[in-house]
């Protein structure tokens, strides 16, 4: 489904990633983990298209991401949800509202915007609170409210950034395991992570990234933690 | 049906935003209206000024002033005899006193300045100025007066004050422009998140940026319907009572009116209004909107 070939991605003369190439199948669980610098958030932003590559070939379902050209990225962006450290919710929307936001502007009738954001809410288990407030909620619901919001359109890939950046350890692995489930559904589901203790709970695949570089791909369960 | 509710959409964060702007919209739709008001006056001006100088090109009249003891019946004989003279009518100096002492209230024991005069009638439009030409070297004649030939002044000062307008009006778009665009710029870095996530969501460009250029849009055409008043009040109380007056006082019967250009100036300004405001927010959507 996905494959980076030969990516590489300079900021000047800096370079944030080096000569990257890996492949991620349908359906798959993906940690990328390294400290903070090591180039996690510049390959998500690479693969919805926020960044672009310097060198190499990014391809999501055979399609060239690098080179596509801009009208063409909101359809790329409508085929992944997307989760961000600081979850990015609209303070003055509800919940529910957070969610259907994005669906309104794609046009999405009313009638099955209900019926979405309800299967969604009910999906992360915050149904009950879909008229409440992000500020109503506490750090780990809203990062649900994030995920919701990213499975609201049913996309095949999910890239959350650092998810767990702001919470707890024992969020974390709950909201870890909400992504687990995801992807148990047949989401494809990748995750940045800077914090490989939890990480190595879940025996899934792992991408270690290091100044840039792809230093390990392999299956936690396998490998002891490769930077402790 | 999408297209609709996307649209339908578009017109409720439109609304929003512009609730959002609070006291900003009160600002631009002000100094935008004053703009527009400017705009429209001068066109408005240029337009009445153009459309006199359209009647008095279509004059068939002039008037011939005579001096003290000239032969007014040898004179008005002679002018008649013209190919091109339809009428001569001679207006004897005390008839023209009377009306004039009459219409503007002078006492009956005033002295009469008024010479006798006649008004003499062509029957081609173009004939007037060859005619004019022929008898101006007539002996007894004091002063030909003809419509065009009181208004040369007037076009230099037309020429003046359009230039002078369009001017002052060129000075404040940009001072609206720039008043506008900040405005939808300070919009759009406020609802910076909302975007972000319309963005990621795979939403049309189009509809992210539709409520900024929606809302320019809106300000085009609150201030081009507010203009517009100024400039019919203009119309219906301060030049038509001009035009009134100022035929009274014409030596010829003519008439001008420049009421039937009013709606196409508002159809400028409205355009204008519409395209100035939609062009800068759309200018501000694309440097500050990236897919």
């Amino acid at each position: 489904m996905i494959k980076f070939k030969n990516v590489s991605k300079f900021y000047g003369p800096i370079k944030a990633l080096d000569n990257i190439n890996f492949e991620i199948e349908a359906g798959e669980m993906v940690f990328i983990v390294g400290p903070s610098g090591a180039g996690k958030s510049t390959l998500m932003k690479l693969l919805y298209r926020e960044e672009r590559n310097t060198h190499g070939q990014i391809l999501i379902n055979n399609i060239d991401v690098s080179s596509l050209s801009e009208d063409k990225i909101p359809y790329l962006r409508r085929r992944m949800g997307i989760i961000f450290q600081d979850f990015k919710l609209l303070p003055n929307k509800s919940i529910f509202d957070n969610i259907a936001y994005g669906l309104r502007g794609l046009g999405v009738s009313e009638f099955e915007i209900q019926k979405r954001v309800a299967g969604a809410l009910n999906l992360v288990g915050l149904l009950e609170r879909a008229d409440a407030f992000p500020n109503e909620l506490s750090g780990g619901e809203q990062q649900r409210v994030g995920i919701a919001r990213a499975i609201v359109q049913g996309p095949p890939l999910v890239i959350a950034d650092e998810p767990t950046g702001n919470l707890d350890p024992k969020t974390s692995i709950e909201i870890f395991n909400l992504l687990k489930s995801v992807s148990l559904r047949g989401t494809t589901v990748i995750v940045s992570t800077h914090n490989h203790k939890i990480v190595k709970e879940f025996k899934e695949r792992v991408l270690v990234l290091e100044d840039g570089k792809l230093v390990n791909d392999t299956l936690l369960s396998s490998v002891s933690n490769p930077y402790a | 049906m999408r297209s609709i509710r996307i649209i339908w959409r578009i017109l409720k964060e439109t609304y929003q935003s512009i609730k959002f702007s609070g006291m900003s919209n009160f600002m631009v739709i002000s100094i935008l209206t004053v703009t527009l008001a400017l705009f429209g006056g001068v066109l408005q001006f240029n337009s009445s000024i153009k459309q006199i100088y359209q009647n008095l090109d279509n004059q068939l009249e002039f008037s011939i002033y005579l001096i003290e003891g000239a032969e007014t019946k040898a004179i008005a004989q002679k002018i008649s005899q013209i190919e091109a003279v339809k009428k001569v009518d001679i207006i004897p100096k005390d008839i023209a006193w009377r009306t004039f002492r009459d219409k503007f209230g002078f006492s009956e024991d005033s002295s009469n300045p008024l010479p006798d005069t006649l008004h003499v009638n062509v029957k081609r439009a173009q004939d007037l100025k060859p005619v004019i030409e022929q008898i101006k070297n007539y002996s007894g004649i004091e002063q030909i007066s003809y419509a065009p030939q009181l208004f040369q002044g007037l076009r230099r000062v037309r020429s003046i004050l359009f230039s002078f307008g369009l001017f002052i009006t060129l000075i404040l778009a940009i001072s609206t422009i720039t008043i506008i665009s900040n405005t939808i710029q300070l919009i759009v870095k406020s609802r910076s998140l909302e975007i972000k996530i319309l963005r990621l969501v795979g939403v049309d460009d189009w509809y992210i940026r539709g409520p900024f250029i929606t809302h320019g849009i809106f300000y085009g055409l609150v201030s081009s319907l507010i203009a517009i008043i100024p400039l019919v009040i203009f119309q219906n109380f301060v030049w038509n009572s001009f035009q009134a007056s100022f035929k009274t006082i014409m030596p010829l019967t003519f008439s001008f009116d420049s009421g039937n250009e009013l709606g196409l100036i508002f159809v400028i300004m409205f355009l204008t209004g519409i395209i100035v405001c939609g062009t800068s927010s759309y200018m501000v959507t694309n440097r500050y909107i990236k897919v």
